[in-house]
């Protein structure tokens, strides 16, 4: 076989170019010949009985083509993972936000100016905000058929959690909460909607699951799966939040009214109020570890924020209940979880799922027993940590994993042991580790995997074909890597089309960190049968066997005689040519090894292979304002072997710096049941100048089901980066952080407290 | 979210636009470098029938000095401000220059655009108070001077009257013996509005020591940016250091109203006042004693 070249070598984005230059059509671009524009009119209220709506006035507005309500749906209740929507409020709005109406018109401004001319009349109802009001009771009730506003239950446990930790040499007893935090993409929510004579709707819309999204789609304006296709245009980002909306379905709905295309995207502010922010959650753990520092159990109880529907959030709030229990090699764990409905935004994915809130927690934790053991947090994390070719406590089996490796990388580039040895005030260095999966059979449920078509022209151009999404993550490239290498053709000669349901394959989406390992593989098989029957053309060319045909650099050749070799474009036309103008098309899935998990133990292994990562921040405190500021930070990160290192680093650099501006600034804040801060002036990201430099660090144990021996990155990047910073602010403080975001002042009486307490 | 629709002018001198605003009879809205006023008309805050854009008129972005006083003009950018316009620009006000905004902001705002927004912890009101700055308003009718403590009104409020148009801005020039300073305490280091920002200027007497006289201004602090008399008074006459800065953040903090936010509450507000005093103030005798 020739060596391999193209993949595991770094290259800029293959569409990097065209953004950069903004050539690139991102879906808010995209403009039809006559083609609507669309505005929502949302709930001022966060919880009211609609008593009447007048659209009238709007109707009569010149310009205006459509005004819908509730009245103008088919009715149907619906949701991706339960039937808690609907496409505009029924008889009550559940939150500031929650769509009531919309318009469609000829362009922007009367649309925006027919939203005035709606009149609702609303009565108010008592409304609640925090998932723990909500449970209480006697609680205002957001759905009559919830009791107790309990969205979900999830309940896990294995071995003997209460013998494990009546037995611990240490126990670590502490309430952590992780707030509500906005993805901040640079393109908000939004899609074109295009129907013909049949009814058959084409949605264009930036979205990270371009092909289940139709499922609940189709349900809702009742209509077949066949008829909603779905076009993956070029998109801003989506971290997590760019799945189900009711965003989408205003187009689907304005341009099945109106018979035009209709455009319909969030303003930013409705972005913020009615997106898919993360899912708050309120932690209680219980962590347990033996003289040596050897964990013995662990019991968690996780309260979530779903607000007023639910998106992913039950599953999230599962995730945080057990997920990380394959970091480390537990026998002894328990989590219950409950998903809560309250007045507020609906809540959903956002990298990490559930596993950041519960990584944040758990390292904490370890923290905490390492102090109080007297041991090196790091020599904690090596001592426990989960090893290769082992299976966890949930039964997951893990392949490859680097997490040794990580901390010991993470460490020496740090110069942990020194600073850790040598105490400087008000300065302080913290570490963190993580796991995650990559793919995640309990969310894909009727069968996981990923599906490719890799088409050869008569011109030898490439084409690969996938059902995933790339949202500037870096997929495309990473597929034409791996059909460039599997093919043996230079990189360029591949292009990586846009998903378009009608042509693609079926694809999950990006999420769960599946894209390079689940789409990756697809993308592999398509390209290996691609090969075997280009290869067979070259074969019979060179009067040989397909078994010998090597292609390398763009050349067929029969192995051990690479003088004598064939252009890859003449075996293409010869192919097409010989086959009256088919194309040479190869096709291929994966099929994961992954079972869906027992519904009462759990028990099962959920993803095909493991991540892992462990990252070290350097903070220094102000002692007068409390200000925090992270001045160095070193990530380390088991990804398999890497496809494109490039990318791979700029991914951890992203993660890092999303998981910065978590724990020093980001927060959704709530005021009488209103996002008081929807906006980029009041809500804040971290800016270039609020990073430190972060220096990410590659390990690369080879994983045996990935595609090339790869895993992802997408959401390992941010987990553990919370509680590595936190941890830090306590070696640099003595105050351990339990509450996101750590806001100066907060730190400041804290530390003001600790002062008091040793003076007193 | 959409910008509300209005009729754009475009005079070609400071006697034009004079006319136009008058004719308007406040319908007008004067439009600088946009960075408040259009955002304001995108949120629904304000939708002015006309807009008069003075950004081209060259005679509101002259600097120079005349005698002992400093003359800016209202047009200057913030971006030429925080580039310190040729060592002309006093140090406290070039720094909150270089705080407001990101490049972007920077290039497009303009000095009297920041005056006339009047926001409580504004960037360059807060060490322009500092520095004892006033500012000419022109009407068809002549010129007249207001002093900026009685210039700040209230959020978003000031002495400008409907007719008239904030052209410079008036201060003294820095001497030997004196300094400025300014600090803001945001959570990240750039497109930030300030959870409490303060600005100090002191004059020290010939013996290099003795405070002569000082000013300390604070922001976020009360509905306007505003002077501390206490802190004034603490320092006047003292000996510039630790234990004056100290008494004079202490009396800054006493005259200071902060409010409670979702930001932030009064209490911390009111301790940063403190702290950023104290800071500001070191600068500000570094400044002074040249180093």
């Amino acid at each position: 076989m020739p060596k391999i070249q193209i993949v595991g070598r770094s290259y800029p984005q293959i569409d990097g170019m065209e953004k950069a230059t903004g050539r690139t059509r991102f879906a808010s671009d995209i403009k039809l010949a006559g083609m609507l524009h669309a505005r929502v009119l949302r709930s001022p209220y966060p919880h009211a009985r609609i008593l009447n709506i007048d659209t009238s006035r709007a109707k009569a507005l010149p310009g205006v083509k459509a005004v819908v309500t509730y009245a103008d749906t088919p009715g149907i209740k619906f949701g991706p993972r339960s039937d808690d929507w609907t496409i505009f409020a029924d008889d009550k709005v559940r939150f500031c936000g929650d769509e009531v109406a919309a318009v469609a018109a000829v362009d922007e401004d009367t649309a925006e100016e027919a939203l005035e001319l709606i009149r609702v009349e609303y009565e108010e109802l008592p409304f609640v905000e925090s998932p723990l009001e909500a449970l209480k009771p006697g609680a205002p009730l957001v759905h009559e058929d919830h009791p107790g506003n309990v969205a979900a239950e999830f309940k896990v446990e294995a071995g003997d959690v209460d013998r494990a930790l009546a037995n611990s040499h240490v126990v670590c007893e502490e309430s952590f909460y992780t707030n509500q935090t906005y993805q901040a993409y640079l393109e908000p929510m939004g899609a074109v909607a295009d129907v013909d004579l049949a009814g058959r709707i084409t949605l264009y819309a930036g979205n990270q699951i371009p092909s289940m999204i139709r499922v609940p789609y189709a349900k809702a304006l009742g209509l077949t799966l066949d008829q909603v296709r779905v076009v993956l245009p070029d998109y801003g980002g989506g971290f997590g939040a760019k799945m189900e909306t009711n965003t989408h379905l205003v187009a689907m709905l304005l341009a099945q009214k109106t018979g035009r295309p209709v455009r319909h995207f969030n303003t930013r502010h409705d972005d913020f109020i009615a997106g898919n922010p993360r899912v708050p959650m309120y932690i209680d753990i219980k962590l347990g570890a033996d003289k040596e520092g050897v964990i013995t159990g662990k019991e968690v109880k996780v309260i979530g924020d779903a607000g007023a529907r639910i998106v992913y959030s039950q599953i999230i709030v599962a995730t945080a209940c057990y997920r990380v229990d394959s970091l480390y090699r537990f026998k002894n764990v328990r989590a219950k979880g409950i998903t809560a409905y309250t007045n507020t935004v609906p809540t959903s994915c956002f990298r990490g799922f559930g596993n950041t809130q519960a990584t944040f927690v758990l390292e904490s934790a370890m923290d905490i027993l390492a102090h109080k053991l007297g041991m090196d947090p790091a020599e904690m994390r090596v001592k426990n940590s989960i090893g290769p070719d082992s299976v966890s406590v949930h039964g997951w089996k893990i392949n490859s994993c680097g997490l040794k490796e990580c901390v010991e990388e993470a460490t020496k580039m740090s110069g942990w042991a020194e600073k850790k040895a040598k105490k400087r005030p008000l300065k302080g260095i913290g570490l963190s580790c993580c796991n995650h999966v990559s793919g995640n059979r309990a969310f894909a449920r009727e069968f996981d995997g990923g599906a490719g078509i890799v088409r050869i022209g008569r011109d030898g151009r490439i084409s690969v074909y996938h059902g995933e999404s790339d949202m500037g993550q870096g997929q495309k490239t990473v597929y034409a890597q791996i059909a460039a290498e599997t093919l043996g053709v230079p990189l360029d000669w591949v292009s990586v089309m846009q998903v378009d349901t009608d042509i693609s394959p079926w694809g999950f989406g990006s999420f769960a960190t599946r894209g390079t390992l689940m789409g990756g593989n697809g993308v592999l098989a398509a390209s290996k049968d691609a090969f075997i029957k280009l290869a067979q053309v070259a074969a019979d060319m060179m009067e040989s066997n397909v078994d010998d045909v090597v292609c390398e650099g763009g050349r067929f050749y029969v192995k051990g005689s690479p003088d004598k070799s064939l252009d890859f474009k003449e075996v293409a036309l010869n192919a097409t040519d010989s086959n009256h103008g088919s194309p040479v098309m190869g096709t291929g899935f994966y099929d994961p090894p992954t079972v869906l998990p027992d519904p009462k133990t759990k028990q099962g292994n959920i993803s095909p292979a493991y991540p892992f990562g462990c990252q070290i921040a350097e903070v220094e405190v102000d002692p007068t304002t409390g200000k925090v500021t992270v001045t160095n930070f070193v990530a380390a990160h088991d990804v398999g072997r890497a496809i494109n290192p490039m990318a791979l680093e700029g991914q951890i650099q992203g993660g890092v710096a999303q998981g910065l501006g978590w724990t020093l600034m980001e927060n959704m804040v709530t005021n009488k049941g209103k996002v008081a801060n929807a906006n980029f002036l009041d809500y804040l990201i971290p800016t270039a100048l609020d990073m430190p430099p972060v220096e990410p660090k590659l390990i690369e144990p080879y994983e045996p089901n990935g595609p090339y021996g790869a895993k992802g990155i997408g959401e390992p990047a941010i987990n553990p980066t919370m509680s590595a910073i936190t941890n830090a602010i306590y070696d640099a403080t003595g105050v351990r952080i339990t509450e996101l975001p750590v806001s100066p002042e907060k730190l400041l009486a804290e530390m003001e407290k600790l002062k008091g307490s040793h003076e007193g | 979210m959409l910008l509300p629709s209005f009729t754009y002018h475009r005079p070609g001198g400071l006697a034009e636009a004079l006319a136009m605003l008058d004719g308007f009879g406040g319908q007008a809205k004067l439009l600088a470098g946009g960075t408040d006023l259009l955002v304001n008309m995108k949120h629904g805050k304000q939708a002015p029938a006309q807009l008069i854009d003075l950004d081209g008129l060259a005679e509101l972005k002259a600097s120079g000095s005349r005698g002992d006083a400093l003359e800016l003009g209202a047009g200057l950018k913030a971006a030429a401000i925080a580039g310190g316009l040729g060592g002309a620009a006093p140090q406290a006000l070039a720094q909150g220059a270089g705080a407001l905004g990101s490049p972007q902001v920077r290039n497009r705002a303009s000095l009297g655009g920041n005056l006339v927004t009047a926001r409580p912890a504004a960037d360059m009101c807060v060490p322009l108070l500092a520095l004892g700055a006033r500012v000419a308003l022109v009407s068809p009718a002549g010129e007249r001077q207001v002093d900026l403590p009685e210039f700040f009104l209230g959020p978003g409020l000031t002495a400008l009257h409907p007719s008239e148009v904030l052209t410079r801005v008036l201060l003294a020039k820095p001497r030997p013996g004196e300094g400025s300073g300014y600090g803001k305490l945001g959570l990240r280091k750039a497109l930030e509005i300030p959870l409490v920002n303060v600005a100090a200027w002191l004059a020290l007497e010939a013996d290099g020591k003795t405070i002569k006289e000082a000013r300390v201004a604070l922001g976020a602090a009360a509905p306007t940016p505003m002077l501390s008399p206490g802190a004034a008074k603490a320092l006047a006459g003292a000996t510039a250091g630790d234990d004056a800065f100290a008494a004079a953040a202490f009396a800054a903090a006493a005259d200071a109203r902060p409010i409670d936010d979702h930001r932030g509450s009064a209490e911390y507000r009111r301790d940063m006042v403190a702290a950023l005093t104290k800071r500001c103030l070191g600068q500000a005798l570094a400044q002074a004693r040249g180093n």
